[in-house]
């Protein structure tokens, strides 16, 4: 996902205008909007919970801490990069009118020497992977928290019924506009996993006067 | 056996794992390249209505102009890659060219389909080009389809022209055997050159939902049936044109929008009769806007490096000519350019941006003065601005003299 995300960005900064990202503040933001746009952002990096479920099963849980706070920055980074390039070159007007901006901004770059004339492809193609290693990864943490909730092994089973479960989930949802209002009617219980659950562990850790050692 | 069961159920699933179930050979597409957009003349040109997306004279709205639309299709197997010795045929047979009516875009492209065995494509569009006339009327609903529908691509070109641009599509030029690839190439070209100014449809609309900047589109013309010329760029007030510039003035918007590498030239004489002609090679604009007592003020400094093409009714050039041909370019860049800001603003056209920078770094006044798109014309109008154009002539060729 990395490397088309490059191709995309890259040639684009031709395309940017500074008057597009100024003033850095934005105009009468509020802190509502603010917290708005936070909470939906928020959905991107829960996947750290899914690592947080694997680490009491790996050799060097220490190590991995460290390492998946690298990559949880990283990938910051590139959520942080890719709004500002799309806002720099679309402006912030032009930007609310389009469901996705990067998606666009691919379809607007021309890559040097004329390599490839449609980047598009080639981004939506790592795009379809990202999306399927990502739900996976969801349907992973599914399986395992259901095992767990019902104290068996049989994890075959549960995955061979939860799939018509997603499915239908799937289905539920019309039209595009109304995927959006599901996506942002159910950001609070990401809300819920960034920020009040790891302070929630935390308390509970204190109380109980748990250091971190390995298990 | 339950391996055996296990191992046909597992085959079976293939089947339903096919893929390409939209799969479309490439004969079987008809490719798109390039659309003339004009309004259909209901009195001269006969033709029918075709009643596809609508019934006869129902279809919604109040608007009843009709859009003829004309469509080159690439001829698949035609086009050959790569020169080829016998060209008599000219770009005839690799290109089809329909034409159609429809209210609207899509009426007039599902009329087309119509027509067509082959499924439209619009993956390849090339070009479009509008006639001058819509785009006075305003290009809003033409641009809603065009980003709407995901095939388009946002690297096309959108050129304005005041022929009939069934006319100018059609124009067979003996380079490139496709007329729609010619005319986006020539524009690319002219892009590349410093000619015209980063105009494809991505950045057009950009330029044209932005508060405080208004687009522009080039201006394109045939000339004997085979050739295109590039006279300008058409800009815009919201969505609809208003007024064109001639290439020397979009010279000089390029130098203030700081739009690299140069590519104009301009003709100086001096005082003993030599006449020059300048070619500009980088510029660099610095637009600075200041506020004082609540009114907006914009000095743009251009420093332009150029060099010296041609020296004719003379043969002096020396260190003190070419400090005397700076100045004489100067003063007339800086009365060409000031002359040409003078008759943007007296259209209302803020086709520099400024107020796109004064909402962005002073954002404060933006808020308090200003708000909305409307206000900012009026202050646009009776607004200061100054330019300072700072020539550098750093070659001359190979003459000493």
């Amino acid at each position: 996902m990395i490397i088309p995300l490059f191709i995309v960005i890259g040639p684009s900064f031709a395309d940017a205008e500074m008057y597009h990202v100024f003033p850095i503040v934005g105009h009468d933001v509020s802190g509502k909007e603010f917290y708005e746009g936070a909470k939906i952002i928020c959905q991107g990096i829960t996947n750290y919970i899914i690592i947080s479920m694997i680490i009491p099963y790996m050799k060097n849980a220490k190590s991995v801490v460290r390492s998946s706070i690298w990559g949880f920055l990283v990938a910051s980074m590139f959520v942080f990069s890719t709004v500002t390039i799309c806002l720099a070159v679309f402006g912030e007007i032009k930007i609310l009118d389009m469901y996705w901006p990067t998606l666009v901004l691919a379809r607007m770059v021309h890559v040097p020497s004329e390599l490839l004339s449609r980047v598009d492809a080639i981004f939506l193609i790592a795009w379809i992977f990202a999306v399927f290693t990502t739900v996976l990864s969801y349907y992973f943490m599914f399986v395992r928290g259901m095992a767990e909730l019902f104290k068996t092994k049989k994890f075959q089973r549960i995955s061979f019924i939860g799939i018509p479960i997603a499915m239908l989930i799937a289905l539920i949802p019309q039209d595009t506009y109304e995927l959006y209002r599901y996506i942002k009617n159910t950001a609070f219980i990401d809300i819920f996993l960034v920020i009040v659950y790891p302070i929630l562990l935390l308390v509970i850790a204190k109380i109980r006067r748990k250091k971190g050692s390995a298990t | 056996m339950k391996k055996l069961f296990l191992l046909t159920l597992m085959i079976m699933t293939l089947l339903f794992l096919t893929a390409c179930w939209d799969r479309y050979e490439l004969e079987e597409r008809a490719n798109i390249l390039g659309i003339a957009i004009d309004y259909a003349d209901e009195s001269t040109e006969d033709f029918t209505i075709p009643e596809v997306s609508h019934q006869k004279d129902k279809f919604p709205g109040n608007n009843k102009k009709l859009y003829k639309i004309t469509a080159q299709l690439a001829v698949p197997g035609k086009i050959k890659l790569g020169p080829e010795g016998d060209s008599s045929g000219g770009s005839g047979e690799t290109s089809w060219v329909l034409e159609t009516v429809g209210y609207t875009m899509k009426d007039a492209l599902l009329n087309l389909q119509q027509q067509l065995a082959e499924k439209l494509y619009l993956g390849h569009l090339q070009i479009v080009i509008v006639n001058s006339e819509i785009a006075k009327d305003g290009l809003e609903d033409i641009n809603d389809f065009l980003r709407r529908d995901y095939e388009v691509r946002r690297t096309a070109w959108m050129a304005i022209t005041e022929q009939k641009a069934s006319k100018v599509l059609q124009t067979a030029p003996p380079m490139q055997t496709v007329p729609a690839l010619y005319l986006s190439q020539t524009l690319d070209n002219a892009m590349r050159f410093g000619k015209l100014p980063k105009g494809y449809l991505g950045k057009f609309w950009v330029d044209l939902d932005d508060m405080g900047i208004d687009g522009n589109l080039p201006l394109i013309k045939v000339i004997e049936r085979d050739r295109i010329m590039v006279t300008g760029v058409a800009y815009f007030i919201d969505d609809n044109m208003v007024s064109k510039m001639s290439p020397i003035e979009l010279g000089g918007y390029l130098a203030m929008r700081e739009r690299n590498p140069g590519g104009y030239t301009v003709a100086v004489s001096t005082d003993d009769g030599g006449v020059y002609l300048v070619e500009s090679l980088r510029r660099d604009s610095k637009i600075n806007i200041t506020i004082e007592d609540g009114k907006p003020n914009a000095v743009i400094n251009v420093e332009i490096e150029a060099q010296i093409e041609e020296e004719t009714k003379a043969n002096d050039l020396g260190l003190k000519k070419l400090e005397e041909v700076e100045l004489k370019v100067n003063d007339l860049a800086n009365q060409v350019f000031n002359e040409e800001i003078k008759s943007w603003q007296e259209k209302g056209a803020d086709l520099l941006g400024i107020g796109a920078r004064v909402r962005a770094f002073h954002s404060k006044y933006w808020h308090q003065e200003v708000e909305t798109e409307e206000r900012w014309r009026e202050i646009y109008k009776e607004m200061d601005i100054q330019v300072k154009v700072d020539f550098k002539i750093e070659r001359t060729g190979m003459d000493w003299k």
